[in-house]
This record gives C-alpha cells, structure tokens and sequence, in this order.
C-alpha cells in the first residue's frame, strides 16, 4: 500500500488582487484560488527551509504585506516570503527577518473575525458535534465541521470548512475550500477542487520517530489507569504500524453502557515526524464526558470511536 | 521577532476577560499578549487566560479542544476559589500521564453516591513543572452538577 495522498488544507486565507491566497495548515504550501473557485498556482517551499523541529499550538503565523504573504513555523521557524502576482501565480522563497508584519494566527475550531461587513461565519458546538454555517442576507448551511479561515473580496467569500468534531480527535481532518456567491438572496457555493500535494510536503521523519514511541507510552498507560479510575473495563491496548506510522489504540467498555465497546485512536507523531499525539493536545480520559463520547460514530468493527 | 502589541492584557485579567477577548473580533488575541494574561497565581502556580489547549479558555471556552467546563460571569469567582483552593492546599503528585513534566493537584471536597456506588468529590489541577501555568482544571464525583465544572462545590468545600 502507497503512502496516503496529502490533500491541501487551507489554515489561512487572504485577499490579494483579485485572487484568495490559501496557507495551509502545517505543510510548505500556498495556492491562489480566483474567486470563481479556480485554482490558478500552488507553490512549495519544502525546499527553501526546514520542517519545524516540534510540535506547537499556534503551529504557523502569516502577516501580509502587499502582494506578498509572509509565513513562518511555530516557535522558531525562518520565515518565509510568498509572493503573489496580478495573475495568480505564487513564488515563495525564504526571507530575511520580518518583525513589521503584522502577524495572524490560526483558530483550531473557529475563525476570526466572525463577521466582515454583512457576511457572519459561524461555528456551532453541540457536546463534541461541530457545524458551521455562513449568512449573508440568507445562510448557507456548510455542514458538519467547523469554519477555520475566510477571505471576503467584494460580493464573494470563501471559506475554509475544517471537516471534523471535537471528538473523535481527528489527526488530519480534511480542510475543504468553498466559494460563495453573496450576490443571491442565500451565499450560493461552489467547492474548490480538492489539491493533491502530496509530492510538495516535507518529508515525514515519522519513521525515524519510532524509537520515542517508548516514552510516549508512558503517557497512553497513564490514560489506561484513568480511565479504568472512572469505569473502564476489559481494557485492551493495540499498537501498530511500527514501520513509520505507529497507531495506538485504546478499547473499553464501560459499566455504564452495558454491551458497547469504545475505542480510542492516538497517533503520537504528526505528519513531520515529530511528537504529538493526544498527549500534545490534551486529550485525556479524566476530563472527558462519556455521555458525549458514546454519541462517537461506529466503526466497521462496531465500536464506538471516541 | 515578536508580535506587535497593539492592545496589552491587563496585569491581571478575570476568567470571564479572557472568555470574551478571545471572542473579540477586533483583537489579535495571541498576537497582543492575551494566551500568556494572568488571571491568578498561587504558591507558583499561574492561571493564565491561555488558548485551546491550556487555561482558561481551554477549561471553559466552547472552542476548546476537549470538554468545556462552562465559566460564567455568576460562577467565576468561585472558579477563581477553586484554582486557589487546589493550589493552595492540594496534594501534588507526578502526573501519571506526564511524570516528568507535570504535576497534577487534587483536593477532596466531599462526598457523593451514584447508583449506590460511592463517589468523592475531587477537584483537579494539572500544571506545567517547567512554566508553572495550568493546563486543565475540572472537577468530578459530584452528581448534582455537570461533570466538570462544580466550581462553587470545589471552592467552598461543600455539596455543590
């Protein structure tokens, strides 16, 4: 089996021009998209600098000046100048310091601001479920997931529609580019085609990661005894995919929901190899509701994914 | 390089400051300084306003990342009784999840009961060793209010 194709997922959008310019949310990549939903350029700089060498939240910062975008990695990461011509094409190239940007940072489950002259973009918590929805006169209903990122030029948004919940933690979710026509009584939307920029990313060192796997083990144990604290039972621990992509996975059941199994999925190393996991963002058995987590979606092994 | 602070937190900020700055769309909430705003801090323990992943958006804004523990402005002082009260007085130990890195504090504040089965009121802290500002804070083993957030319970010592 192939590795799995990376799909571009926009984190951040701007208006340049005439054009959206979309950053997305960890790989080198920028695309131009116009505002019929075409994608004019995509451009790399997985060669001009390095991966970031951790994990961090906010992972990425971009500050716009002109028609150039400037990015940079999270905590320490060099810079990264994107510019952006009349017709959309990008080049991108490292840069030198740039302290007068004013930078941006990313939302996880939202974006700011919420409104921009009569356009609101929404997103809506219900327990762990997430929907969005963007009004403009009328509303556009955008479905499950939750709305990261906008861009308004004139009579026309688009959106950056991150698909996901809260829970299940979703690793890589799915980030889909939508535009939308505010000139009919509701926004009227067009998907942008899904990017395939799989040979424009850094290359995963997940492979070299494997060896601190250990460490984080200590981590997903440590969940075990909690969760057994607050009712688990018949608790069974899998881990695989030792040859770069290590999945843990944590099944249970629970007094309180008789005849169920739940299962947890942690994946430790992000998609450039470094440390994160569950453990990263929090995610823990203590602080979790099991009423919530029990509405999770089934897997084709019938347990409910938590 | 540093972000440009255009509009500074406070020296300290209440949790419900933080809740609404975050919301502010007329704010660059990480860029001016608000994640790293104080809101309390107690035997070198900081309660900072933070951001999805830690403090007080973290415990109690609906864009958190895990459970949000609602904070209000009705309930926010004793939010504030808790956080001091574990601080002060809770039994710090390694954090079995994170042993080398962070230290979790509880204190029992009463007694409960779940379909016969006994439950003890716990009020939690999980804490940065190395920074010293807080991840998380929830409470639990209370029937009578969500879990999570029996912040009145958890300041005062008593049945929530």
């Amino acid at each position: 089996m192939g590795a799995p194709v990376r799909y571009f997922a926009a984190q951040f959008l701007e208006g340049v021009g005439l054009n959206v310019v979309a950053v997305d949310r960890t790989q080198p990549v920028a695309a131009t998209v116009s505002l019929t939903g075409e994608v004019r350029d995509v451009v790399s700089w997985a060669d001009a600098v390095l991966p970031p060498s951790a994990a961090a939240w906010p992972n990425r910062r971009i500050g716009v000046e002109g028609d150039r975008l400037v990015v940079q990695d999270l905590p320490d990461g060099k810079p990264v100048l994107v510019s952006v011509s009349t017709d959309g094409s990008l080049a991108a190239t490292a840069a030198r310091d740039e302290s007068a940007v004013k930078w941006r940072y990313p939302r996880l489950l939202s974006a700011i601001p919420k409104s921009v002259g009569s356009w609101e973009f929404i997103s809506r918590r219900d327990g762990y479920r997430l929907t969005a929805e963007v009004t403009n006169g009328g509303t556009w209903s955008a479905g499950r997931g939750s709305i990261v990122a906008h861009a308004v030029l004139g009579d026309v948004a688009v959106v950056a529609i991150r698909r996901a919940d809260v829970r299940p933690w979703v690793f890589d979710p799915q980030h889909e580019l939508v535009v939308l026509d505010g000139r009919s009584a509701a926004p009227k939307p067009a998907s942008i085609a899904s990017i395939d920029i799989s040979d424009r990313c850094w290359p995963s060192r997940r492979a070299d990661s494997v060896p601190l796997l250990r460490d984080y083990l200590t981590h997903s144990f440590g969940d075990v005894a909690a969760l057994r604290q607050r009712g688990g039972r018949d608790v069974r621990v899998h881990i695989a995919g030792f040859g770069g992509s290590p999945v843990i996975e944590v099944e249970f059941s629970l007094d309180t929901a008789p005849g169920k199994r739940f299962v947890r999925r942690d994946e430790p190393f992000d998609e450039l190899g470094n440390l994160a996991g569950l453990a990263f963002w929090n995610v823990i058995f203590d602080d979790e509701s099991f009423d919530l987590l029990a509405e999770g979606p089934v897997d084709d092994q019938g347990r409910i994914v938590v | 390089m540093g972000p440009a602070a255009a509009e500074p937190p406070p020296a300290i900020s209440s949790p419900m400051d933080c809740i609404s700055r975050f919301d502010d769309d007329n704010l660059d909430y990480v860029g001016d300084g608000w994640a790293d705003a104080l809101v309390s801090a107690v035997n070198g323990i900081s309660l900072r306003c933070g951001d999805e992943r830690s403090g007080v958006v973290h415990i109690g804004h609906p864009d958190s990342n895990g459970k949000t523990h609602p904070v209000s402005a009705e309930t926010q002082n004793f939010f504030l009784g808790c956080f001091r009260t574990i601080a002060s007085s809770g039994r710090a130990q390694p954090d079995n999840k994170f042993p080398e890195s962070r230290t979790r504090y509880e204190i029992f504040y009463g007694r409960d009961e779940f379909q016969g089965a006994p439950l003890t009121k716990t009020g939690t802290l999980i804490v940065d060793n190395e920074r010293g500002f807080v991840y998380t804070m929830f409470t639990s083993g209370s029937t009578k209010s969500p879990r999570g957030n029996d912040w009145r319970g958890c300041a005062e010592g008593s049945a929530a």
